[in-house]
């Protein structure tokens, strides 16, 4: 296959300035073991994030513009003078209050699962806590033409770069339909409870999934989840309910949209094409600047002249068309 | 007190605002940083543009980086992912035509007439006012480090390229030898007109789980504040080996304050590179400047040339 360089689309791709704002932590809400809801006071990100975009958020630490004050005894704050991390840690922007009536519209959420030293010391700060927020980064999804259906499949935590999209795409009147899957239950990344009365799409189409969650049926959104493991919800593959969906009356015309593992995203992409659908997919890699300088977290796409090239998920995407993505390069 | 500190620097015959200046690999082609609140290219003394290849590279496999040495060192593997020189010098270049600061380019090869090639076209632009040679890249199989860890290869490389450019020609040097001094007096007999020191260690992150490198290429270059010591102490053998000769040294290796910067200086460096400070807060080189110019007034230094290689070593 011949290869090629796309076109540093890093530079300049967006005229938006990217925000370096000090937050704090405005609410922390553990939903599982491992991941923690934090809420940062951050208005100016909160104004200006669009769905499907992210933010890199960093501790203030010793060296790094933290001085011991005059008089104060520095042992007392060791705690504090340990460097927790060194580079940002990157995080979809799960909500933005921004557009929200009623909630606290200066502060952004995100899901931090604890994965290491990082998103340890992120998942343990106290409310109160200083942060620093550089965002919104990334191109976002594109939303779909007026009154078109929209599907969005997640695959876990991939959950939180769809949920904002989730509230847009019912603020603009599209009928969205989620479907959420994990391993078990238990990792679900949304608080579940039983349905109370089964939308139509689900007696007719997809008659195991029998629980819900709350919080997305409010916005409108009909839910379906599903576990690996099995459980009270459909047990088997997420992607497994969009092929019904798919396949079904309420499918026709949808736009998919997806964030979750590279498998899951290959064989959403693949579902998709067979079925005429638009399909945007947030990717995830390792991420070192989030801005397009270090060309760390780049992807293989096809270019439109068909050669193989990269995109750098922080500049270029995180979103990027499913059509594009080579799905057979090599995912260590 | 510190507004009297005069922080222009003289290097190489470059006249440089200060000398804090963004590393090649982490300010891209120039304009990426441009984007981030509370940084400009005109806070900083020079940018030093990505390394370019004669011919377009794709780099390494990922994942290509990984934070480590309990949150003070970070390993990257890229591989001179870039788009080749010549689509840098037609499309991104002339970006940079009103740059407000000093643009350095930086040039890497496999061979010697791809680095003589390459810097050529590199400064044919008028944007470009000096080349930096990457002889130190640790992510390529074949060319890069390989170069600087021979005084002879490595001279051979700088002769190349200082017969294609009257520009001054700055040899970035790996810290990977027993004898910087050594590289370095080659690279100034073949012409450099200063060195660039370090490029990152050689380094291995492991995942005990998998039994696995946490980086797709296996190994890569250690930077951050894990390596200062040791990027000190390199920059302080190029000065004993050149610094008498006037050569000026670009050093750095894990900066993160305007105290660090000064350390550098002392140590023989006339100007500061920060590079995995940029990807972690672009927006506060600000500060490092204000607190290097407290930290010459503290020393009662008019300015930083008062203090280049002015380290007190023990008798």
């Amino acid at each position: 296959m011949r290869r090629a360089i796309a076109e540093n689309q890093g530079a300049g791709v967006s005229p938006a300035p990217i925000l370096d704002e000090a937050a704090t932590v405005a609410g922390r809400t553990a939903i599982r073991a491992d991941t923690v809801e934090l809420s940062l006071r951050s208005p100016r990100i909160a104004a200006a994030a669009r769905p499907g975009q992210f933010v890199d958020v960093l501790l203030p630490g010793p060296g790094f513009g933290y001085r011991v004050a005059e008089g104060e005894e520095a042992w007392r704050d060791l705690p504090r003078l340990r460097r927790p991390f060194l580079i940002r840690r990157p995080f979809s922007i799960y909500r933005a209050h921004a557009s929200d009536r009623g909630a606290d519209r200066d502060t952004i959420d995100l899901l931090v699962k604890v994965v290491g030293v990082g998103t340890r010391a992120l998942a343990q700060l106290e409310v109160g806590a200083g942060v620093k927020v550089l965002g919104p980064l990334g191109n976002g999804f594109s939303l779909p033409p007026a009154g078109a259906p929209a599907a969005l499949v997640a695959g876990g935590c991939g959950w939180a770069s769809l949920a904002m999209l989730a509230r847009e795409l019912r603020r603009r009147g599209h009928p969205t339909y989620a479907f959420i899957g994990a391993a078990t239950v238990e990792a679900l990344p949304v608080a579940t409870c039983e349905a109370k009365a089964r939308p139509a799409l689900f007696r007719d189409e997809l008659p195991e999934a029998c629980v819900t969650s709350d919080e997305l049926e409010s916005l409108g959104v009909t839910v379906a989840l599903a576990a690996e493991a099995g459980g009270r919800v459909y047990g088997g593959l997420v992607t497994d309910l969009l092929e019904k969906f798919l396949r079904g009356e309420h499918g026709r015309g949808a736009h998919v949209y997806a964030c979750g593992p590279w498998g899951m995203l290959r064989r959403v992409a693949d579902l998709a094409e067979r079925s005429g659908a638009p399909c945007q997919v947030a990717l995830e890699e390792r991420m070192g600047c989030g801005i397009g300088v270090c060309n760390s977290c780049v992807v293989e796409v096809f270019l439109p002249s068909g050669e193989v090239g990269h995109k750098k998920l922080c500049a270029d995407g995180p979103v990027l068309d499913a059509a594009e993505v080579n799905w057979d390069q090599n995912r260590g | 007190m510190a507004a009297s500190v005069d922080l222009s620097v003289d290097f190489a015959g470059l006249t440089l605002r200060n000398p804090l200046v963004a590393a090649s690999g982490t300010c891209g082609w120039g304009e990426e940083l441009e984007r981030i609140e509370g940084f400009s290219n005109g806070l900083l003394g020079a940018i030093v543009l990505k390394s370019a290849t004669l011919e377009p590279r794709l780099g390494n496999p990922t994942p290509r980086i990984v934070e480590t040495a309990g949150g003070a060192g970070l390993i990257n593997s890229i591989g001179l992912e870039n788009p080749g020189v010549e689509k840098v010098v037609r499309d991104y270049l002339p970006r940079l035509a009103d740059a407000p600061t000093v643009v350095i380019a930086n040039a890497a090869g496999t061979l010697v007439d791809d680095y003589a090639a390459t810097a050529e076209r590199l400064c044919s632009s008028p944007v470009v006012r000096a080349i930096e040679v990457n002889i130190s890249c640790p992510n390529v199989k074949r060319g890069g480090m390989l170069f600087g860890t021979d005084p002879d290869a490595a001279a051979s490389v700088i002769a190349a390229v200082r017969g294609v450019t009257d520009k001054p020609v700055i040899a970035k040097l790996t810290p990977n030898v027993s004898d910087i001094g050594a590289i370095a007096r080659a690279c100034v007999s073949a012409g450099a007109n200063a060195l660039s020191v370090t490029n990152t260690f050689p380094a291995l992150a492991i995942d005990v789980r998998t039994r696995r490198p946490l980086i797709a290429a296996n190994y890569g270059g250690l930077s951050g504040p894990a390596i200062k010591p040791l990027a000190l102490m390199k920059v302080h053998e190029t000065y004993r080996a050149v610094g008498a000769a006037g050569v000026p040294i670009l050093g750095g290796g894990g900066i993160v304050s305007g105290s660090d910067m000064l350390e550098f200086i002392l140590a023989g460096a006339t100007a500061c590179f920060v590079g995995t400070f940029l990807l972690r807060e672009a927006s506060g080189c600000s500060r490092l400047l204000e607190e290097l110019a407290s930290a010459l007034a503290a020393q009662g230094a008019r300015g930083v040339s008062d203090l280049v290689g002015e380290l007190r070593l023990h008798q």
